[in-house]
Protein backbone atom coordinates (compact mmCIF):
# COMPACT_ATOMS: atom_id res chain seq x y z
CA UNK A 1 0.00 0.00 0.00
CA UNK A 2 1.23 3.45 -0.59
CA UNK A 3 1.65 5.65 2.54
CA UNK A 4 1.66 9.07 -0.44
CA UNK A 5 -0.39 8.94 -3.28
CA UNK A 6 1.68 9.56 -6.32
CA UNK A 7 0.41 12.53 -8.70
CA UNK A 8 -0.06 11.63 -12.00
CA UNK A 9 3.16 12.46 -13.75
CA UNK A 10 4.96 10.32 -11.54
CA UNK A 11 2.80 7.23 -11.99
CA UNK A 12 3.14 7.85 -15.75
CA UNK A 13 6.68 8.52 -15.86
CA UNK A 14 7.46 5.73 -14.11
CA UNK A 15 5.02 3.02 -16.09
CA UNK A 16 4.44 4.51 -19.80
CA UNK A 17 7.49 2.18 -20.88
CA UNK A 18 6.80 -1.51 -18.50
CA UNK A 19 2.94 -1.16 -19.62
CA UNK A 20 3.75 -0.21 -23.05
CA UNK A 21 6.39 -3.25 -23.27
CA UNK A 22 3.93 -5.18 -21.71
CA UNK A 23 1.39 -4.87 -24.68
CA UNK A 24 4.15 -5.19 -27.22
CA UNK A 25 4.64 -8.45 -26.38
CA UNK A 26 0.94 -9.13 -26.34
CA UNK A 27 0.26 -7.38 -29.95
CA UNK A 28 3.54 -7.56 -31.47
CA UNK A 29 3.40 -3.82 -32.26
CA UNK A 30 4.89 -1.25 -30.75
CA UNK A 31 2.84 1.88 -31.64
CA UNK A 32 -0.60 -0.26 -31.51
CA UNK A 33 1.26 -0.67 -27.74
CA UNK A 34 1.77 2.93 -26.93
CA UNK A 35 -1.65 4.11 -28.19
CA UNK A 36 -3.46 1.21 -26.10
CA UNK A 37 -1.36 2.14 -22.78
CA UNK A 38 -1.54 5.79 -23.86
CA UNK A 39 -5.68 5.55 -23.88
CA UNK A 40 -5.33 4.09 -20.41
CA UNK A 41 -3.51 6.59 -19.04
CA UNK A 42 -6.05 9.24 -20.32
CA UNK A 43 -9.19 7.24 -18.99
CA UNK A 44 -6.93 7.38 -15.56
CA UNK A 45 -6.11 11.38 -16.06
CA UNK A 46 -10.44 11.89 -16.77
CA UNK A 47 -11.09 9.88 -13.24
CA UNK A 48 -8.23 10.42 -11.55
CA UNK A 49 -9.57 11.93 -8.09
CA UNK A 50 -10.73 8.46 -8.02
CA UNK A 51 -8.00 6.25 -9.01
CA UNK A 52 -5.75 8.61 -7.10
CA UNK A 53 -7.32 6.81 -3.99
CA UNK A 54 -6.85 3.08 -4.68
CA UNK A 55 -4.10 1.30 -3.15
CA UNK A 56 -2.53 0.54 -6.59
CA UNK A 57 -3.35 2.97 -9.26
CA UNK A 58 -1.33 1.28 -11.56
CA UNK A 59 -3.27 -1.67 -11.14
CA UNK A 60 -5.64 0.40 -12.55
CA UNK A 61 -4.14 1.64 -15.34
CA UNK A 62 -2.99 -1.97 -16.36
CA UNK A 63 -6.60 -3.45 -15.85
CA UNK A 64 -7.72 -0.58 -18.25
CA UNK A 65 -4.87 -0.98 -21.07
CA UNK A 66 -5.43 -4.92 -21.08
CA UNK A 67 -8.88 -4.53 -21.24
CA UNK A 68 -8.48 -2.30 -24.45
CA UNK A 69 -6.28 -4.82 -25.66
CA UNK A 70 -9.35 -7.01 -25.98
CA UNK A 71 -11.57 -4.84 -26.97
CA UNK A 72 -13.21 -3.49 -29.99
CA UNK A 73 -11.82 0.00 -29.23
CA UNK A 74 -8.09 -1.94 -30.42
CA UNK A 75 -10.05 -4.17 -33.00
CA UNK A 76 -11.39 -1.92 -34.84
CA UNK A 77 -8.27 -0.22 -35.54
CA UNK A 78 -5.89 -3.31 -35.71
CA UNK A 79 -7.19 -6.08 -37.04
CA UNK A 80 -5.72 -6.64 -40.29
CA UNK A 81 -2.26 -5.99 -38.72
CA UNK A 82 -3.13 -8.57 -35.74
CA UNK A 83 -4.07 -11.11 -38.43
CA UNK A 84 -1.02 -10.67 -40.60
CA UNK A 85 0.64 -11.36 -37.08
CA UNK A 86 -0.86 -14.40 -36.50
CA UNK A 87 -0.16 -15.90 -39.74
CA UNK A 88 3.07 -14.91 -38.90
CA UNK A 89 3.79 -12.87 -42.38
CA UNK A 90 5.48 -9.82 -42.78
CA UNK A 91 6.86 -9.09 -39.25
CA UNK A 92 9.04 -6.13 -39.49
CA UNK A 93 10.63 -5.07 -36.28
CA UNK A 94 12.84 -1.62 -35.85
CA UNK A 95 16.03 -3.20 -33.90
CA UNK A 96 15.19 -5.87 -31.36
CA UNK A 97 18.06 -8.89 -31.80
CA UNK A 98 17.35 -11.57 -33.14
CA UNK A 99 16.27 -13.68 -30.41
CA UNK A 100 13.72 -10.98 -29.13
CA UNK A 101 12.24 -10.98 -33.00
CA UNK A 102 12.54 -14.26 -32.30
CA UNK A 103 10.50 -14.22 -29.34
CA UNK A 104 7.69 -11.65 -30.14
CA UNK A 105 7.03 -14.11 -33.22
CA UNK A 106 6.77 -16.76 -31.06
CA UNK A 107 4.44 -15.03 -28.88
CA UNK A 108 2.17 -14.02 -31.45
CA UNK A 109 1.57 -17.96 -32.31
CA UNK A 110 0.43 -18.52 -28.88
CA UNK A 111 -3.46 -18.36 -27.79
CA UNK A 112 -5.02 -15.51 -26.49
CA UNK A 113 -4.47 -16.47 -22.59
CA UNK A 114 -1.70 -17.99 -22.83
CA UNK A 115 -0.20 -15.14 -24.64
CA UNK A 116 -1.39 -13.05 -21.79
CA UNK A 117 -0.72 -15.17 -19.13
CA UNK A 118 3.16 -15.35 -19.88
CA UNK A 119 3.42 -11.85 -20.42
CA UNK A 120 1.53 -10.57 -17.41
CA UNK A 121 4.03 -13.43 -15.55
CA UNK A 122 7.48 -12.46 -17.03
CA UNK A 123 6.99 -8.88 -18.25
CA UNK A 124 4.51 -6.97 -15.26
CA UNK A 125 5.95 -9.56 -12.84
CA UNK A 126 2.48 -11.04 -11.57
CA UNK A 127 2.67 -13.87 -8.82
CA UNK A 128 -0.11 -16.32 -10.53
CA UNK A 129 -2.85 -15.38 -7.67
CA UNK A 130 -2.56 -11.89 -9.40
CA UNK A 131 -2.77 -13.41 -12.69
CA UNK A 132 -5.66 -15.06 -11.90
CA UNK A 133 -7.76 -12.74 -10.08
CA UNK A 134 -6.92 -10.51 -13.05
CA UNK A 135 -8.53 -13.56 -15.34
CA UNK A 136 -11.10 -14.68 -13.34
CA UNK A 137 -9.98 -17.86 -13.36
CA UNK A 138 -8.91 -20.50 -11.05
CA UNK A 139 -4.79 -20.12 -10.30
CA UNK A 140 -4.24 -23.75 -11.18
CA UNK A 141 -5.65 -22.64 -14.38
CA UNK A 142 -3.13 -20.12 -15.28
CA UNK A 143 -0.40 -22.64 -13.75
CA UNK A 144 -1.57 -24.78 -17.22
CA UNK A 145 -1.56 -21.29 -19.13
CA UNK A 146 2.12 -21.06 -18.40
CA UNK A 147 3.03 -24.58 -18.43
CA UNK A 148 1.53 -25.23 -22.17
CA UNK A 149 2.65 -21.64 -22.69
CA UNK A 150 6.23 -22.36 -21.90
CA UNK A 151 6.16 -25.38 -23.77
CA UNK A 152 5.00 -24.18 -26.81
CA UNK A 153 7.51 -21.09 -26.72
CA UNK A 154 10.52 -23.60 -26.06
CA UNK A 155 9.30 -25.60 -28.91
CA UNK A 156 9.13 -22.52 -31.42
CA UNK A 157 12.48 -21.34 -30.23
CA UNK A 158 14.07 -24.47 -30.11
CA UNK A 159 14.91 -24.28 -26.81
CA UNK A 160 14.77 -26.77 -23.95
CA UNK A 161 12.95 -24.41 -21.86
CA UNK A 162 9.81 -26.01 -21.68
CA UNK A 163 9.25 -26.70 -17.84
CA UNK A 164 9.66 -24.23 -14.30
CA UNK A 165 8.16 -23.28 -11.90
CA UNK A 166 5.68 -20.59 -11.27
CA UNK A 167 5.34 -18.34 -7.87
CA UNK B 1 10.42 -18.65 -13.94
CA UNK B 2 12.76 -20.92 -15.78
CA UNK B 3 16.23 -19.03 -16.73
CA UNK B 4 16.01 -19.11 -20.54
CA UNK B 5 12.91 -17.92 -21.01
CA UNK B 6 13.39 -15.24 -18.04
CA UNK B 7 16.56 -13.97 -19.51
CA UNK B 8 14.69 -13.25 -22.92
CA UNK B 9 12.02 -11.54 -21.30
CA UNK B 10 14.38 -9.56 -19.32
CA UNK B 11 16.14 -8.50 -22.34
CA UNK B 12 13.22 -8.18 -24.67
CA UNK B 13 12.37 -5.50 -21.76
CA UNK B 14 15.55 -3.48 -21.32
CA UNK B 15 16.00 -3.23 -25.24
CA UNK B 16 12.06 -2.29 -25.74
CA UNK B 17 12.41 0.47 -22.57
CA UNK B 18 14.90 2.32 -24.84
CA UNK B 19 12.97 2.33 -27.86
CA UNK B 20 9.32 3.39 -26.15
CA UNK B 21 8.72 7.39 -26.65
CA UNK B 22 6.09 8.40 -24.20
CA UNK B 23 3.47 11.05 -26.01
CA UNK B 24 3.63 12.20 -22.67
CA UNK B 25 1.58 13.64 -19.71
CA UNK B 26 0.56 16.50 -21.25
CA UNK B 27 -0.68 14.81 -24.47
CA UNK B 28 -2.89 12.86 -22.21
CA UNK B 29 -4.08 16.57 -20.71
CA UNK B 30 -5.13 17.51 -23.94
CA UNK B 31 -6.82 14.63 -24.86
CA UNK B 32 -8.67 14.50 -21.63
CA UNK B 33 -9.47 18.46 -21.91
CA UNK B 34 -11.06 17.64 -25.77
CA UNK B 35 -13.09 14.68 -24.67
CA UNK B 36 -14.35 16.25 -21.54
CA UNK B 37 -15.12 19.48 -23.73
CA UNK B 38 -16.83 22.13 -21.30
CA UNK B 39 -17.18 20.88 -17.83
CA UNK B 40 -19.45 23.07 -15.51
CA UNK B 41 -20.00 23.36 -11.93
CA UNK B 42 -23.40 24.96 -10.47
CA UNK B 43 -23.44 28.66 -10.56
CA UNK B 44 -19.80 28.59 -12.58
CA UNK B 45 -19.88 31.17 -15.58
CA UNK B 46 -18.60 28.93 -18.35
CA UNK B 47 -18.39 29.82 -22.07
CA UNK B 48 -20.09 27.48 -24.00
CA UNK B 49 -17.33 26.33 -26.92
CA UNK B 50 -17.18 23.92 -28.99
CA UNK B 51 -14.74 21.10 -28.90
CA UNK B 52 -13.63 18.14 -30.95
CA UNK B 53 -12.11 14.72 -29.23
CA UNK B 54 -12.75 12.07 -27.82
CA UNK B 55 -12.46 8.21 -30.30
CA UNK B 56 -13.79 8.48 -33.60
CA UNK B 57 -13.57 5.00 -34.93
CA UNK B 58 -14.30 3.74 -38.31
CA UNK B 59 -17.61 1.98 -38.23
CA UNK B 60 -17.30 -0.39 -41.20
CA UNK B 61 -20.73 -0.38 -41.91
CA UNK B 62 -21.25 1.62 -44.35
CA UNK B 63 -20.61 4.89 -42.77
CA UNK B 64 -19.28 7.76 -44.74
CA UNK B 65 -16.98 9.21 -42.14
CA UNK B 66 -13.60 10.31 -43.03
CA UNK B 67 -11.56 6.97 -42.24
CA UNK B 68 -9.89 7.16 -38.94
CA UNK B 69 -6.30 6.72 -39.05
CA UNK B 70 -3.99 6.34 -36.11
CA UNK B 71 -1.64 9.40 -35.67
CA UNK B 72 1.94 8.17 -35.25
CA UNK B 73 2.63 10.06 -32.16
CA UNK B 74 -0.92 10.42 -31.05
CA UNK B 75 -2.53 8.20 -28.52
CA UNK B 76 -6.07 8.66 -30.40
CA UNK B 77 -7.83 8.42 -33.78
CA UNK B 78 -7.89 11.72 -35.55
CA UNK B 79 -10.99 12.79 -34.98
CA UNK B 80 -12.73 14.12 -38.36
CA UNK B 81 -11.76 17.56 -39.39
CA UNK B 82 -14.43 19.59 -39.77
CA UNK B 83 -15.46 21.36 -43.02
CA UNK B 84 -17.01 24.98 -42.81
CA UNK B 85 -20.77 23.46 -43.03
CA UNK B 86 -19.83 20.58 -40.25
CA UNK B 87 -18.08 23.78 -38.57
CA UNK B 88 -21.00 25.98 -38.53
CA UNK B 89 -23.41 22.32 -37.04
CA UNK B 90 -20.98 22.00 -34.07
CA UNK B 91 -21.39 25.62 -33.37
CA UNK B 92 -25.31 25.37 -33.49
CA UNK B 93 -25.08 22.14 -31.51
CA UNK B 94 -23.13 23.71 -28.85
CA UNK B 95 -25.28 26.30 -28.58
CA UNK B 96 -27.80 23.91 -28.53
CA UNK B 97 -26.65 22.90 -24.90
CA UNK B 98 -27.66 25.93 -23.38
CA UNK B 99 -26.31 28.50 -20.65
CA UNK B 100 -24.91 26.94 -18.04
CA UNK B 101 -25.99 29.79 -15.67
CA UNK B 102 -29.89 28.80 -16.27
CA UNK B 103 -29.24 24.97 -15.90
CA UNK B 104 -25.85 23.73 -14.63
CA UNK B 105 -24.32 20.98 -16.70
CA UNK B 106 -21.98 17.93 -14.87
CA UNK B 107 -20.49 18.05 -18.24
CA UNK B 108 -20.74 18.47 -22.13
CA UNK B 109 -18.49 18.36 -25.36
CA UNK B 110 -19.47 18.48 -28.82
CA UNK B 111 -18.26 16.85 -32.04
CA UNK B 112 -18.78 16.05 -35.53
CA UNK B 113 -21.15 12.52 -35.66
CA UNK B 114 -19.15 9.59 -36.74
CA UNK B 115 -20.10 5.88 -37.87
CA UNK B 116 -18.45 5.22 -34.23
CA UNK B 117 -17.37 7.61 -31.27
CA UNK B 118 -16.97 6.70 -28.36
CA UNK B 119 -16.45 9.01 -25.15
CA UNK B 120 -14.76 7.29 -21.98
CA UNK B 121 -13.67 10.47 -20.34
CA UNK B 122 -17.30 10.54 -18.23
CA UNK B 123 -16.68 10.66 -14.59
CA UNK B 124 -19.84 11.36 -12.81
CA UNK B 125 -20.54 10.91 -8.70
CA UNK B 126 -23.36 9.22 -7.74
CA UNK B 127 -26.99 10.83 -8.57
CA UNK B 128 -29.25 10.91 -10.86
CA UNK B 129 -28.98 12.37 -14.15
CA UNK B 130 -30.37 13.29 -17.45
CA UNK B 131 -28.66 13.23 -20.31
CA UNK B 132 -29.17 15.08 -23.34
CA UNK B 133 -28.20 14.75 -27.13
CA UNK B 134 -28.35 17.16 -29.62
CA UNK B 135 -27.87 16.65 -33.39
CA UNK B 136 -27.42 19.25 -36.16
CA UNK B 137 -28.09 18.30 -39.57
CA UNK B 138 -29.45 15.32 -41.76
CA UNK B 139 -29.62 11.10 -40.65
CA UNK B 140 -29.95 10.07 -37.07
CA UNK B 141 -27.79 8.87 -34.75
CA UNK B 142 -27.62 6.14 -32.23
CA UNK B 143 -26.67 6.62 -28.52
CA UNK B 144 -25.81 4.02 -25.78
CA UNK B 145 -24.29 4.92 -22.56
CA UNK B 146 -22.76 2.53 -20.72
CA UNK B 147 -21.92 2.32 -16.63
CA UNK B 148 -18.29 1.14 -16.10
CA UNK B 149 -15.17 1.43 -17.82
CA UNK B 150 -15.75 -1.79 -19.69
CA UNK B 151 -18.48 -4.24 -19.89
CA UNK B 152 -22.15 -3.97 -21.10
CA UNK B 153 -23.97 -2.21 -18.50
CA UNK B 154 -26.28 0.03 -20.23
CA UNK B 155 -28.04 2.76 -18.20
CA UNK B 156 -29.86 4.19 -21.15
CA UNK B 157 -30.06 4.04 -24.87
CA UNK B 158 -32.10 5.30 -27.83
CA UNK B 159 -32.01 6.97 -30.87
CA UNK B 160 -31.50 11.41 -31.71
CA UNK B 161 -33.02 12.17 -35.25
CA UNK B 162 -30.83 15.56 -36.18
CA UNK B 163 -32.30 18.67 -37.59
CA UNK B 164 -32.25 21.94 -37.61
CA UNK B 165 -33.03 23.49 -34.76
CA UNK B 166 -32.11 19.99 -32.75
CA UNK B 167 -34.73 18.56 -30.61
CA UNK B 168 -32.64 16.54 -27.79
CA UNK B 169 -33.16 13.39 -27.24
CA UNK B 170 -33.69 13.04 -23.41
CA UNK B 171 -32.58 9.74 -21.08
CA UNK B 172 -33.28 10.00 -17.52
CA UNK B 173 -30.62 7.47 -15.61
CA UNK B 174 -28.93 7.10 -11.93
CA UNK B 175 -25.06 6.54 -11.47
CA UNK B 176 -25.49 4.27 -8.48
CA UNK B 177 -22.05 4.86 -7.75
CA UNK B 178 -19.49 7.24 -8.39
CA UNK B 179 -17.54 6.27 -11.62
CA UNK B 180 -16.38 6.14 -15.15
CA UNK B 181 -19.18 6.26 -17.72
CA UNK B 182 -18.99 5.47 -21.67
CA UNK B 183 -20.89 7.50 -24.31
CA UNK B 184 -21.26 5.93 -27.49
CA UNK B 185 -22.43 7.65 -30.67
CA UNK B 186 -23.42 5.88 -34.10
CA UNK B 187 -24.16 7.87 -36.69
CA UNK B 188 -26.53 6.78 -39.48
CA UNK B 189 -24.69 7.07 -43.27
CA UNK B 190 -26.27 10.49 -43.76
CA UNK B 191 -25.17 11.94 -40.33
CA UNK B 192 -21.74 10.21 -40.30
CA UNK B 193 -19.27 12.75 -41.27
CA UNK B 194 -21.88 15.47 -41.78
CA UNK B 195 -24.05 16.05 -38.93
CA UNK B 196 -22.59 17.37 -35.57
CA UNK B 197 -23.77 16.38 -31.92
CA UNK B 198 -23.09 17.79 -28.93
CA UNK B 199 -24.39 16.43 -24.79
CA UNK B 200 -24.56 17.12 -21.56
CA UNK B 201 -25.52 15.73 -18.20
CA UNK B 202 -27.47 17.46 -16.13
CA UNK B 203 -28.25 16.51 -12.35
CA UNK B 204 -31.92 15.63 -12.33
CA UNK B 205 -32.28 17.62 -9.11
CA UNK B 206 -31.08 20.98 -10.64
CA UNK B 207 -33.32 20.36 -13.73
CA UNK B 208 -35.91 22.45 -14.74
CA UNK B 209 -38.35 21.55 -17.00
CA UNK B 210 -39.76 24.78 -19.48
CA UNK B 211 -43.65 24.73 -19.59
CA UNK B 212 -44.69 23.43 -22.64
CA UNK B 213 -47.28 25.17 -25.20
CA UNK B 214 -49.49 22.23 -24.78
CA UNK B 215 -49.75 22.66 -21.04
CA UNK B 216 -49.64 26.50 -21.20
CA UNK B 217 -52.90 26.48 -23.81
CA UNK B 218 -54.96 23.57 -21.39
CA UNK B 219 -54.04 25.73 -18.30
CA UNK B 220 -56.12 28.29 -20.06
CA UNK B 221 -58.72 25.88 -20.86
CA UNK B 222 -59.16 24.97 -17.17
CA UNK B 223 -59.03 28.73 -16.16
CA UNK B 224 -61.34 29.49 -18.58
CA UNK B 225 -64.19 26.87 -17.21
CA UNK B 226 -63.58 27.81 -13.98
CA UNK B 227 -64.10 31.56 -14.83
CA UNK B 228 -67.16 30.84 -16.75
CA UNK B 229 -69.06 29.00 -13.83
CA UNK B 230 -68.67 32.43 -11.97
CA UNK B 231 -65.34 32.11 -10.08
CA UNK B 232 -62.93 34.87 -9.83
CA UNK B 233 -59.62 35.18 -8.80
CA UNK B 234 -58.35 32.12 -10.87
CA UNK B 235 -54.79 31.03 -11.11
CA UNK B 236 -53.30 29.20 -13.96
CA UNK B 237 -50.73 26.49 -13.50
CA UNK B 238 -48.77 24.17 -15.66
CA UNK B 239 -47.77 20.48 -15.27
CA UNK B 240 -43.68 20.36 -16.30
CA UNK B 241 -43.58 19.90 -12.12
CA UNK B 242 -45.35 18.43 -9.48
CA UNK B 243 -46.46 21.97 -7.73
CA UNK B 244 -47.22 23.24 -3.93
CA UNK B 245 -48.52 26.22 -3.75
CA UNK B 246 -49.19 28.45 -0.72
CA UNK B 247 -52.76 31.09 -0.68
CA UNK B 248 -52.18 32.86 2.68
CA UNK B 249 -55.74 34.19 3.71
CA UNK B 250 -57.46 35.76 6.84
CA UNK B 251 -59.16 33.33 9.15
CA UNK B 252 -62.24 32.21 7.69
CA UNK B 253 -64.44 30.04 5.90
CA UNK B 254 -64.00 29.73 2.01
CA UNK B 255 -64.91 28.00 -1.03
CA UNK B 256 -61.89 26.60 -3.23
CA UNK B 257 -62.25 25.39 -6.78
CA UNK B 258 -59.64 23.97 -9.04
CA UNK B 259 -59.74 21.91 -12.77
CA UNK B 260 -57.65 20.65 -15.40
CA UNK B 261 -57.49 20.14 -19.42
CA UNK B 262 -55.26 18.09 -21.35
CA UNK B 263 -54.34 14.52 -21.25
CA UNK B 264 -53.31 12.36 -18.19
CA UNK B 265 -54.61 12.64 -14.45
CA UNK B 266 -53.58 15.35 -12.26
CA UNK B 267 -54.27 14.98 -8.42
CA UNK B 268 -55.06 17.51 -6.40
CA UNK B 269 -54.53 17.98 -2.26
CA UNK B 270 -55.79 21.01 -0.50
CA UNK B 271 -53.98 21.73 3.28
CA UNK B 272 -54.27 23.96 5.70
CA UNK B 273 -51.16 24.83 6.99
CA UNK B 274 -49.51 26.75 9.52
CA UNK B 275 -47.55 29.90 8.92
CA UNK B 276 -44.06 29.98 10.24
CA UNK B 277 -42.79 32.93 12.35
CA UNK B 278 -40.52 34.41 9.19
CA UNK B 279 -44.04 34.36 7.09
CA UNK B 280 -43.59 31.34 4.87
CA UNK B 281 -46.34 28.65 4.82
CA UNK B 282 -45.28 25.19 6.88
CA UNK B 283 -45.05 22.16 4.58
CA UNK B 284 -47.33 20.03 6.39
CA UNK B 285 -50.51 20.60 7.39
CA UNK B 286 -54.66 19.05 7.76
CA UNK B 287 -55.53 17.86 4.29
CA UNK B 288 -58.81 19.52 3.36
CA UNK B 289 -59.54 18.07 0.77
CA UNK B 290 -58.29 15.68 -2.00
CA UNK B 291 -59.33 14.49 -5.60
CA UNK B 292 -57.71 13.10 -8.99
CA UNK B 293 -58.82 14.53 -11.74
CA UNK B 294 -58.75 12.33 -14.93
CA UNK B 295 -58.54 15.40 -17.51
CA UNK B 296 -60.21 16.18 -20.61
CA UNK B 297 -59.29 18.18 -23.84
CA UNK B 298 -62.46 19.98 -23.13
CA UNK B 299 -61.46 19.96 -19.19
CA UNK B 300 -63.18 19.25 -16.09
CA UNK B 301 -63.54 21.20 -12.86
CA UNK B 302 -64.24 20.37 -9.17
CA UNK B 303 -66.25 23.82 -7.61
CA UNK B 304 -66.91 25.24 -4.37
CA UNK B 305 -65.60 22.51 -2.09
CA UNK B 306 -66.58 24.66 1.56
CA UNK B 307 -63.28 24.85 4.11
CA UNK B 308 -62.45 26.56 7.16
CA UNK B 309 -58.89 27.95 7.57
CA UNK B 310 -57.69 28.73 10.82
CA UNK B 311 -55.72 31.75 12.58
CA UNK B 312 -52.29 32.21 11.33
CA UNK B 313 -52.88 29.28 8.30
CA UNK B 314 -52.54 29.44 4.63
CA UNK B 315 -53.98 26.43 2.43
CA UNK B 316 -51.06 25.06 0.07
CA UNK B 317 -52.65 23.14 -3.03
CA UNK B 318 -50.80 20.54 -4.38
CA UNK B 319 -50.64 18.92 -7.85
CA UNK B 320 -49.30 16.05 -9.12
CA UNK B 321 -49.29 15.23 -12.69
CA UNK B 322 -48.61 11.61 -13.78
CA UNK B 323 -46.62 10.56 -16.77
CA UNK B 324 -49.34 10.88 -19.74
CA UNK B 325 -50.18 14.33 -18.17
CA UNK B 326 -46.76 15.66 -17.59
CA UNK B 327 -46.29 18.90 -19.47
CA UNK B 328 -49.22 18.51 -21.70
CA UNK B 329 -52.42 19.14 -19.04
CA UNK B 330 -52.93 22.32 -17.76
CA UNK B 331 -54.61 23.33 -14.55
CA UNK B 332 -56.40 26.45 -12.18
CA UNK B 333 -57.65 27.01 -9.11
CA UNK B 334 -59.32 30.02 -7.20
CA UNK B 335 -59.62 30.10 -3.52
CA UNK B 336 -62.88 32.73 -2.71
CA UNK B 337 -64.88 33.59 0.84
CA UNK B 338 -67.65 31.37 1.08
Amino acid sequence: MQTQPASFDELYAAHFGDLTVQLYAYFGDRQEAQDVVQEAFCRALARWRTVARYDDPVAWVRRVAWNLALSKWRRARTALAFLRKQHGADIHLDGPGPERVALVAALATLPAQYRRAVVLRYLADLTVAQIAEREGVPEGTVKSWLHRARTALAAQLNSDDADGGAR
Amino acid sequence: MTDNLGKLFADLRTEELQKVLPPGADDVRRTVRRRQGVAASAGAVVAVTVIAGAIAVSGGSGGSAPAATPSPSRSEFAPPQPGPEQASRMVLAGKALGDPEKLPYVMATADVVTAGYENAAIDLPADDYRLFVYCVGPGTADVVLKAGDFGDNKVAAGRVTCGEPPVPAQFRFTQTVDGGMRLFLSGDKEAAGQAAFSFKFVRAAEFKESPSGASTANANTAAQLLTDAGIGGVNKVTTESNKTLDEPRPAGNYLASFGCAGPGTVSFVIRSAKTLRDGTVGTDGQTETSVSHKCTAAGKITKNVPMALPAGSAFTITAEANTAARNKAGWAYAFRPA
